[in-house]
């Protein structure tokens, strides 16, 4: 049967009476819409500015590294220029009564800026090498930590050895460019490499360092530690892949993990940082550093005839490194006798 | 007798109906702030007490201002009950996750203390986190710019659900409303 019953017409959809009223938006959603469009452009024009920056760094490069072209500092004036005679006898013959002048400061409470003896004696012990103990270290030639804490560490070599030869560097022109010390010269445009070389000799102490290679004008930059592994293996050198592979050996302890540069050890001493923070005659306070507005000759004059906070900063994170050498060496080089050194092996 | 209206709201008018309300524009200013601080603490941690930045600065503001900002529609979503609770918390915990992401991207300098131990902490080694260091390094620019851009989407992802929301609302409908096929 069919259905008869007729399908009732459906109601009407009543459209909803819509009174649109436009409300422009008021000011303040504006300024919260310029707000976000302003840090899109900024965005961009922070980009655009490094790459542009970038590119006049790689032009100032080129002229710096012309030895004919004098370039003003903050470029890379004179680097991988080794240190002249007066120059290195200014590392390599420091008073003593510097490190215990500095020491003595120290352990009153006279330095300003941060001095950090924190160090971590190694749980099984040192790296020993032709019978001799070593100072290892593992760092970057972009780190600028690094770059302030080779002048510390090349004062205290000197009082276990002697450089014949060191080189004037820079950190990354975007990590605050400062000037440095270099322990050999360095490729500091490839885009990753490792130097393991040094011009230093010790009847003390075995010195390896490794230093990341990496371009010297972008910012910071770091390989991670199998690819400086295989750049260590590729020396063919056992010392040094000994040296490495110890460090490798140091991650499986929560203490004596590398998180970051520089990484040292000095004997039985552990070191994981720079021992000091000297960018200048205080600790700065904002991103302006005091030491790379600083010349080499600016640093060596400091440090020849130290009369300010900054090269007894120097020193005295020159001590901290010696106190934790001396310990391993059973206090056998001259520079363990000395009261503030003996002081601070105690501490 | 005042007929409904319907306010036609695009993504302006949710800014703007944020935004009218002198609470939000608190929430976005101090939000901003506190993400900036976030910025400073963390750098300054892990650089020896020294604000050592390796991005450009403007872009560390980026991060707070649109971060403030998504807090801002995040608390407005939740307070108005536009959203479901979840949608606009994860808008807020977002907005609060990125600036910390983003200081860690802009602290990987020499030294990272507080990123290895939260990458330690979640179970990273030594090997693994030298790994992550040297692309975070390489990349710092370029991830802190994405970052500003992943705020900016989020920002517009947000106010694209609370104009829609807010137009439903005016239209006597319920954000929630499921469509019902009328037979």
């Amino acid at each position: 049967m069919a259905s008869t019953r007729s399908k009732s017409p459906r109601p009407a959809t009543r459209p909803l009476r819509q009174e649109s009223r436009h409300n422009p938006p008021s000011a303040i959603a504006i300024a919260a819409l310029i707000l976000s469009i302003f840090a899109i452009v900024i965005a961009l024009y922070a980009v655009y500015s490094s790459i542009a920056y970038e590119q006049l760094n790689m032009q100032k490069l080129a002229a710096s590294t012309n030895t004919s072209v004098s370039a003003p500092h903050p470029t890379l004036a004179g680097i991988d220029t080794p240190l002249n005679n007066t120059e290195l006898s200014t590392i390599n013959n420091a008073s003593d009564s510097y490190f215990e002048i500095a020491g003595q400061m120290y352990l009153n409470g006279s330095i300003a800026n941060q001095v950090l003896p924190n160090y971590v004696t190694l749980p099984n012990g040192s790296f020993v090498a032709n019978g001799k103990q070593s100072v290892i270290y593992l760092g970057s030639i972009t780190c600028v930590f690094c770059g302030e804490n080779r002048w510390a560490m090349a004062l205290a070599l000197s009082r276990f050895g002697n450089f014949s030869k060191l080189y004037k560097g820079y950190s990354a022109i975007h990590d605050s460019d400062v000037p440095t010390l270099y322990w050999n010269a360095s490729n500091y445009n490839i885009s990753a490499g490792m130097d393991t070389g040094s011009f230093y000799s010790s009847k003390y102490v075995n010195f390896i360092p490794f230093e990341d290679e990496a371009p010297i004008t972008g910012g910071f930059s770091i390989q991670p530690l199998q690819t400086m592994q295989g750049f260590v293996n590729q020396t063919g050198n056992s010392t040094k892949i000994s040296a490495f592979n110890f460090i490798l050996g140091l991650q499986n302890n929560a203490n004596t993990l590398f998180q970051g540069t520089p990484y040292t050890i000095w004997g039985n001493a552990m070191f994981a940082g720079a021992d000091a923070v000297d960018f200048g005659n205080s600790t700065p306070t904002g991103a302006t550093l005091a030491l790379s507005s600083m010349t080499h000759a600016d640093v060596l004059n400091q440090l020849r005839t130290p009369n300010d906070q900054f090269a007894w900063t120097e020193y005295a994170a020159a001590d901290m490194y010696i106190a934790g050498l001396c310990k391993s060496l059973n206090n056998t080089a001259p520079v363990c006798s000395l009261p503030a050194i003996v002081m601070l092996e105690k501490k | 007798m005042q007929s409904r209206k319907t306010l036609r709201t695009g993504r302006i008018g949710a800014f703007a109906t944020v935004f009218r309300e002198p609470r939000y524009i608190a929430i976005a200013l101090l939000g901003a702030i506190a993400y900036y601080f976030v910025y400073f603490i963390i750098i300054r941690a892990s650089n020896y007490g020294i604000f050592l930045i390796t991005v450009p600065l403007y872009l560390i503001y980026a991060i707070a201002a649109t971060s403030g900002i998504l807090l801002a529609l995040s608390a407005f979503s939740i307070a108005k009950s536009l959203l479901s609770l979840k949608a606009g918390t994860a808008g807020g915990i977002a907005s609060a996750f990125i600036p910390s992401v983003g200081s860690m991207v802009a602290t990987c300098a020499c030294s990272y203390p507080i990123l290895g131990s939260f990458l330690f902490f979640l179970g990273v080694n030594a090997f693994e986190l030298s790994s992550i260091v040297s692309v975070i390094s390489q990349y710092e620019l370029e991830a802190t710019f994405l970052i500003v851009v992943v705020n900016m989407l989020l920002l517009f992802y947000y106010s694209g659900r609370i104009a829609r929301a807010e137009g439903l609302k005016h239209a006597g409908k319920s954000p929630f409303r499921v469509k019902i096929k009328r037979l």
